[in-house]
């Protein structure tokens, strides 16, 4: 356990290190923020309506998705993964009696805190100077949900990119399979509009897959668009486990296929 | 003037075998490459799906109707993609600065700026140049624009979306150029959140303030919703002058803090 809080520690610290990547990513993220919020303003200041969400409500929707982004989803273990393994590194942790698994997953984690604390910070400012344009949570019922689905938010897209990473022990380069299922999972996640306003083929298909517990689900329920359920608890939980189950498979096949040959 | 032709002929050169040499390098993993190419195009249906998505629900976005926005977003589309396949390496040099080894760029006998941004294209990302031509032409189909009238747009438009490359890629050199102060390598996410911001009309900007910001110094406007208003609203001088003044400030800033960036550069890595 010590040795895996010593990768959660180093990967905090590479965070503090460059401290300017934060601020840039933050202003990118702002911008892009206000953009939305521009876009979205024009349209409701011409009367219309997008589904059943009000102005203040959309613009919550935005900024939480926003802020998972940035925090839980920020963490691109595919990419680590993918590129240990494509130039050889993985065979340092082949020879030390760590967890490949559980030293990516402490990394992650540090990271995601470090995210989490900034980025959390400069979000309820936002609140704070736009409470106009934000619908905050107010129940703690309500909160305690965004949270913990926002934890198993993490899990999962944890898995999911881990899952992506590996795949290099078969197809050397991951890049392009890593970069496809980010989009496919921005699409399906509710990452670029709540899934409530796409056709309803679209929501059908993107309820019978994980992607909506990246975004969709825990930030539905920090603005009001979606109730607890412990259905939805059980859904997000079986996704878990059956990717922890690949994750375990397909790292056992794949260790036995590595080269160590660093293309 | 036969020295400078002789110069403009070796660059081409130059700039022709790297993209030889980067399509060879993305050959060598073929799985990899493919899917690259497949995961472009999703993003380029991801752009669409959505302005569907919020045509679905409006007729129109600040006098702009669907077939015209299609044009903004492939517009953004041929800007990304012409930048990324001949000149993706600057966006991402700052993690040579950061591990100390931009040096073999500039050790060579060419002009550094220009190597550091060529060095690399990316070959994969030519279907955004693609599909986005093929959405203006789309978006021109439903339009009413026919003969001379057509041919005219059509050329200023061209004009434009260079003007929109030049501005696009200098303001990625500049954001860039700042990794040689910071030693940081996520700049290229605010000027990709640029890019990203551009396919949406600038008409969406209400105050007066964010017009003027985002047609100047944040040049959201000028990257697609200039070159499309060009093509397929009011035919206006005013917009190419805009543009081009606008192109060259850009260029020679995006230089000049190049240049003042190597001044800075220790080549230590960090």
């Amino acid at each position: 356990m010590r040795k895996y809080f010593d990768f959660f520690k180093n990967s905090f610290k590479e965070q503090l290190a460059y401290r300017s990547d934060i601020l840039m990513i933050l202003v990118s993220r702002t911008f892009s923020l206000t953009i939305f919020v521009y876009l979205w303003l024009s349209i409701y200041s011409q009367g219309e309506t997008i589904g059943d969400y009000a102005l203040p409500e959309l613009i919550s929707y935005y900024i939480f998705v926003s802020l998972l982004d940035v925090t839980v989803l920020s963490i691109d273990v595919g990419w680590w993964a993918g590129d240990d393994i494509r130039l050889g590194e993985f065979t340092n942790y082949l020879l030390q009696p760590i967890s490949y698994f559980w030293s990516k997953f402490s990394g992650a984690l540090a990271k995601t805190i470090f995210n989490t604390l900034i980025f959390s910070t400069a979000f309820l400012l936002v609140a704070v100077f736009a409470k106009k344009y934000i619908t905050l949570p107010s129940d703690p019922e309500r909160i305690f949900a965004f949270l913990l689905f926002s934890a198993l938010a993490f899990i999962l897209y944890f898995l999911f990119s881990y899952l992506i990473g590996i795949t290099a022990f078969w197809i050397a380069d991951i890049k392009g399979l890593n970069f496809s299922m980010r989009t496919v999972s921005m699409m399906l996640s509710g990452g670029l509009a709540p899934l409530t306003i796409f056709p309803p083929l679209f929501q059908k298909i993107a309820n019978c897959l994980p992607f909506k517990y990246f975004s969709w689900y825990p930030v539905a329920l920090a603005v009001g668009k979606a109730d607890f359920s412990t259905a939805e608890l059980a859904k997000a939980a079986a996704w878990i486990t059956l990717l922890g189950i690949c994750a375990y498979v397909f790292y056992s096949m794949g260790v036995k296929k590595y080269e160590g040959y660093g293309a | 003037m036969k020295a400078t032709a002789r110069k403009i002929f070796r660059y081409i050169r130059i700039f022709l075998k790297f993209q030889k040499m980067n399509f060879f390098q993305l050959a060598a993993y073929r799985p990899g490459f493919f899917m690259m190419f497949g995961s472009v195009i999703l993003l380029m249906i991801l752009h669409i799906v959505f302005l569907k998505v919020v045509f679905g629900w409006v007729s129109e976005v600040k006098g702009w109707n669907f077939h015209e926005a299609l044009i903004i977003v492939a517009s953004a589309m041929i800007v990304d993609g012409a930048i990324w396949v001949s000149c993706a390496h600057f966006r991402v040099f700052q993690h040579l600065i950061r591990k100390g080894s931009l040096d073999s760029l500039l050790l060579k006998p060419v002009d550094s700026q220009f190597l550091t941004s060529v060095s690399r294209g990316d070959v994969e990302d030519f279907p955004r140049i693609f599909i986005g031509l093929i959405l203006v032409i789309f978006g021109l189909t439903n339009l009413d624009f026919r003969g001379w009238e057509l041919v005219l747009r059509f050329i200023e438009y061209i004009f434009l979306i260079f003007n929109a490359c030049v501005i696009t890629y200098s303001f990625s050199l500049i954001l860039a150029s700042i990794a040689f102060w910071t030693i940081n390598t996520s700049n290229y996410a605010l000027s990709d959140a640029v890019l990203r911001a551009s396919q949406f009309p600038s008409d969406i900007f209400s105050h007066e303030w964010s017009k003027t910001l985002f047609s100047t110094v944040l040049p959201i406007a000028l990257i697609a919703t200039f070159p499309a208003k060009a093509l397929v609203k009011d035919f206006d001088w005013l917009i190419v002058a805009h543009s081009t003044i606008v192109a060259v400030c850009f260029f020679f800033v995006g230089r000049f803090f190049f240049k003042l960036g190597l001044k800075k550069y220790s080549s230590a890595s960090s």
